[in-house]
């Protein structure tokens, strides 16, 4: 039962910690030009 | 290739679990099992928000400002008419699954919910209602997000046609970003090569019923299963040496055309009145019931009711999960021009409705011989599931056409499949290259084979959707972060 029940509220902290990162990157500032313009298929292989 | 790390990492990690599965197909489907059982207790829940979470991001994104933006230049027009994208739409969503489960789904279901249920008559009812739920809104969204996503910025801000585009696109192209990306784009290999591995599974457990079931064959066994493996290995190898793209896509379209064919015929040669009576019951149920189901865990329900959710919905859920990469790829290069809008709603809507259509013909003929004719399908669905869809054809006229078309369908889809999956993991593991080489087409076109028999010598579908969805699990936070990623993209669209 212990260790059973250590796994899933690590499992479920993981999942909670990911949700608050998806979040916070959400609302991040990214710094002047981080985010994308137009590539015109310059990284295009 | 060999100086590509992605290429060799994604090539060892899914052949060594093809040789595992090959050495001990017992150990490989014990060790998948218990994760994804452990995995689906614990997190059940994130799945389902997840899952719900795309949807309700979709149909916000639908009715949104954003639904203007197009995914291509501002004056892109769109690459292909709307009827022949619809249709094309319709091939992606036509799958060896659909022929599959058609009926064996509804009443898997069933021998389970009239535990819990006053009636037979509403146990079907909810069956039915489950099945189209697995195969409907949640499925395509889970599709179209990873479709939109890529479509937008490979389209509209030039980025290759990788599941890691959207993070350096956003986050720049610093260490960490790129390490993250690269995981991505490796997982999403994984999450496609066993995804696609568990099609040719399915295909040949359904090409083999068929073959038992025109030549009266009984429990070929493994001995059948294995020649039509080595036929498929064959006819899929042979269009990955040369470009067959156009070929491909009209085998695509037959299979698609058969299948179709395969339930109009049905709708009309069985009890027409009661087939289009279940499937006008079921839009209704399934347009009042869909969004509250997406959020169903069945919590306080006993352990008979949390094992068939796990084993069916959670399992859907998470192959969708693992199938998005292969089919977001195919239907953003068919979908250059369009307004989000337009993708949206037709991404979602028309397959979701052709779905209704379809598992309410072969759902309902199924409840039709076990609630009117007292035939014994449910004892077939327990015993011998691949059998299912045949049992149904050979109680309807002409089941020597109709068996030899549904072998030829399933034939093709997997065939189609596999040269397509071959083409976008080799697209993915170089970079995004539109034209990679045949040899590293044939390379993936061997481990798919390979994976793919992994899941044939298990010999159960139990066992082939718990591989399926431990490969998949993780792909469902790359999905996540890519929704991330493309909000904030689109806040720096100008309206």
């Amino acid at each position: 039962m212990f260790p059973d029940s250590l796994i899933d509220t690590l499992l479920n902290i993981l999942a909670f910690a990911f949700i608050g990162i998806l979040i916070w990157l959400y609302f991040k500032k990214e710094p002047e030009g981080s985010q994308t313009e137009s590539q015109d298929g310059n990284e295009n292989n | 290739m060999f100086r590509n790390p992605l290429m060799l990492i994604a090539l060892s990690l899914t052949g060594l679990v093809a040789i595992w599965g090959i050495i001990d197909t017992a150990g490989l489907t014990q060790f998948s099992s218990s994760i994804t059982g452990r995995v689906f207790t614990s997190r059940g829940w994130f799945v389902m928000l997840s899952a719900s979470l795309l949807l309700i991001v979709c149909i916000g994104l639908a009715i949104s400002r954003y639904g203007n933006v197009r995914l291509g230049k501002d004056d892109d027009k769109p690459e292909f008419s709307t009827v022949s994208w619809l249709t094309m739409l319709f091939a992606a969503g036509m799958g060896v699954g659909l022929l599959f489960w058609g009926t064996a789904e509804p009443l898997s279901h069933f021998n389970v919910i009239r535990g819990y249920v006053d009636t037979n008559f509403e146990a079907a009812g909810d069956s039915l209602f489950i099945t189209i739920f697995h195969w409907g809104l949640h499925a395509w969204a889970i599709y179209a997000v990873a479709g939109l996503v890529i479509a937008y910025f490979c389209f509209r801000k030039g980025y290759p046609s990788l599941v890691s585009s959207p993070l350096k696109a956003v986050f720049g192209n610093q260490t960490l970003v790129r390490g993250v990306g690269w995981l991505s784009d490796l997982l999403a290999i994984y999450a496609i090569a066993i995804g696609v591995g568990g099609s040719i599974a399915m295909g040949v457990f359904q090409v083999q019923s068929g073959v038992e079931s025109l030549f009266g064959l009984h429990n070929s066994g493994l001995s059948l299963a294995l020649v039509i493996f080595a036929v498929l290995f064959v006819s899929y190898l042979l269009p990955l040496t040369v470009d067959l793209s156009k070929g491909m896509a009209l085998l695509s379209n037959i299979a698609m055309l058969i299948a179709g064919g395969l339930m109009i015929f049905v709708l009309l040669t069985g009890p027409t009145h009661y087939l289009m009576s279940g499937i006008t019951g079921a839009i209704g149920t399934y347009f009042a019931k869909v969004i509250p189901q997406g959020f169903q865990t069945y919590t306080f329900f006993d352990e008979t009711a949390h094992k068939w959710f796990e084993s069916w919905t959670l399992t859907f859920m998470v192959w969708w999960f693992a199938w998005a990469p292969f089919v977001g790829v195919f239907i953003a290069r068919i979908s250059r021009g369009r307004t989000i809008r337009e993708f949206l709603l037709g991404v979602i809507l028309v397959p979701t409705f052709f779905s209704i259509f379809w598992f309410g013909v072969f759902g309902s003929i199924g409840f039709y011989g076990v609630l009117e004719l007292n035939l014994e399908i449910l004892e077939v669905v327990k015993t011998s599931v691949n059998d299912t869809t045949f049992f149904v054809l050979r109680h309807l006229p002409l089941p020597v056409v109709t068996i030899l078309a549904t072998v030829l369908a399933a034939f093709l889809f997997v065939v189609t499949s596999v040269v397509s999956a071959s083409f976008v993991l080799s697209m993915f593991s170089k970079g995004g290259d539109l034209n990679p080489d045949a040899k590293t087409k044939l390379i993936w076109g061997v481990i798919l084979g390979a994976l793919g028999l992994v899941m044939i010598l298990s010999n159960s579908i139990d066992a082939v959707k718990s591989i399926i969805a431990l490969a998949a699990l993780p792909f469902i936070y790359i999905v996540l972060l890519m929704v991330v990623c493309f909000l904030k993209a689109l806040k720096t669209e100008v309206i």
